[in-house]
């Protein structure tokens, strides 16, 4: 069974994904919602020892309290994790400086403005 | 020099001394001799012929600086280290006024005997620099602003306006029936115009940035092709007629977003913009002139014309919209963004419009 991490502090927005993935309508995926950085940070580094509760894929959005999006990236790599987690950025911001950070983290390709649609939400989430 | 030329001369110092507001002056520590030119007497508002011992002298500065005189007075004197210093002094009228104040250790028969200088009212020049410093605060402090405004617009509101979109989107999908209703297709509409200006906000918010993205070489011919193509469909349903009459071979090196952005907006505005009572609405792109610096681009149109008695002063702002009609949809952030955009290519951009007969836009852009 394939792990999801959502990390996004903002109430509607996770109803809407919450909404796309009932309407997914398949149960391969398994999908956690963190609202904020460091709760999704707690999470993995509490679970560094179990690969299984680790996620596959990390839906990250940038603009949240207490520990945004860089700052939860800049913690996440310097954790030792066993497993393979692809990251995938998910924001409204168009901020050139924000678009500079994904490419240092070489995440250009994996960088999703919102609103994000129902299929653009399906690919990502089977990708 | 004959004693004539002398005195001319001297006359000619004092002359320029007056003008400039530099006054000299001289002690001489040996004899307690002080000496001040007439300029000096000027600045610190004194009489015609006063003359002051070296406390009073001090005096005049206010009591805040006068540790930094007395230091770098000493300094000169003893250690003949030459100053030049920017302070404040309290005339005899009573009025603040800033001075520079240069001294040199005077010397004779190889001896310092006391420090001499020149004393210059730089009161205008300090309100000056104060003013532009206060203006730079304003321009900073503004700036500061424009940029939370953008953080707002980019994550606050942008964020709202796409959940508004995707909810709709849901609710489609939830109760199909719902695309029948009045109220759902207007609700959809209000949405997507929403987002669509909040877009144009945020560009013309980051253009800043993007200013900084390289110069490429652009062929203006193609460019305006290429325009004519995504806005294919929008001239073909209004009937407006779109002639480009560039040479084939002009060609210029900048920056592609803005330029592609003032021809999209200017094409756009004279669909918009079209006089459907014309036998043929159209718009003829085409270069009046170039020189070795820019190229001179005409876009005239047969439309609706704007009033330029009216609105001339108002013509290239935001949210200024000069048309009535229902059926345009219009933001008024077209005009503001291509002045903007061509402003920042350091172009310029001039219009010519009669209502009922058209308009012309001229634009130059720079070559390079």
């Amino acid at each position: 069974m394939k792990k999801i991490i959502i990390v996004e502090d903002d109430d509607i927005q996770v109803f809407i994904l919450k909404k796309y993935l009932s309407n997914l309508n398949q149960g391969t995926i398994k999908v956690e919602f963190f609202e904020n950085g460091l709760e999704a940070i707690n999470y993995i580094k509490a679970h560094l020892n179990t690969p299984k509760l680790l996620p596959d894929k990390i839906i990250l959005d940038i603009n949240m309290p207490l520990l945004n999006g860089w700052q939860f990236l800049t913690e996440f790599h310097t954790l030792e994790i066993s497993k393979d987690i692809c990251i995938d950025i998910l924001t409204s911001s168009e901020n050139p400086s924000d678009i500079e950070q994904a490419k240092y983290y070489n995440l250009q390709d994996h960088y999703h403005l919102k609103p994000i649609h129902f299929e653009e939400f399906k690919i990502l989430m089977m990708d | 020099m004959s004693p004539t030329k002398i005195i001319a001369n001297y006359e000619l110092l004092l002359q320029c001394n007056r003008q400039a507001l530099i006054g000299f002056w001289s002690v001489n520590l040996r004899d307690e001799d002080i000496f001040w030119s007439d300029t000096t007497r000027l600045i610190h508002e004194v009489e015609a012929h006063f003359t002051p011992d070296l406390e009073s002298a001090i005096n005049f500065f206010i009591e805040e600086d006068r540790p930094m005189i007395n230091e770098v007075f000493h300094d000169c004197y003893t250690n003949q280290k030459p100053y030049d210093v920017s302070l404040r002094i309290k005339t005899a009228k009573g009025n603040l006024k800033h001075v520079r104040a240069i001294g040199q250790p005077l010397f004779y028969n190889d001896e310092v005997v006391g420090v001499h200088g020149t004393f210059q009212d730089i009161s205008e020049q300090i309100k000056k620099e104060n003013q532009f410093k206060e203006a730079l605060l304003i321009a900073s402090e503004q700036n500061y602003k424009l940029k939370s405004f953008n953080h707002i617009i980019s994550h606050n509101l942008k964020s709202t306006a796409g959940n508004i979109s995707s909810l709709l989107t849901l609710m489609k999908m939830d109760i199909p029936e719902i695309e029948e209703h009045e109220l759902f297709d207007k609700l959809v509409k209000s949405s997507n115009q929403l987002t669509n200006t909040l877009k144009e906000l945020n560009d013309l918010l980051i253009e800043d940035a993007k200013i900084k993205e390289n110069k490429i070489s652009l062929n203006l011919y193609h460019l305006t092709n290429d325009c004519f193509e995504e806005l294919e469909f929008l001239a073909q349903a209004n009937q407006v007629v779109l002639y480009n009459q560039l040479p084939k071979d002009l060609t210029i090196i900048s920056n592609v977003s803005f330029v592609k952005s003032i021809f999209y907006n200017l094409i756009n505005n004279a669909i918009k913009y079209r006089d459907d009572r014309k036998a043929e609405s159209k718009l003829e792109i085409s270069l009046l002139n170039e020189n070795k610096h820019e190229v001179n681009l005409s876009f005239k149109d047969n439309g609706m014309g704007i009033d330029l008695e009216k609105h001339k002063d108002r013509i290239f702002n935001a949210y200024t919209s000069f048309h009535t009609n229902k059926n345009i949809e219009s933001r008024g952030l077209g005009l503001f963004m291509v002045k903007n955009q061509v402003e920042t290519l350091q172009g310029r951009i001039f219009i010519d419009s009669d209502v009922n007969k058209g308009t012309h836009f001229k634009v130059s852009i720079p070559k390079a």
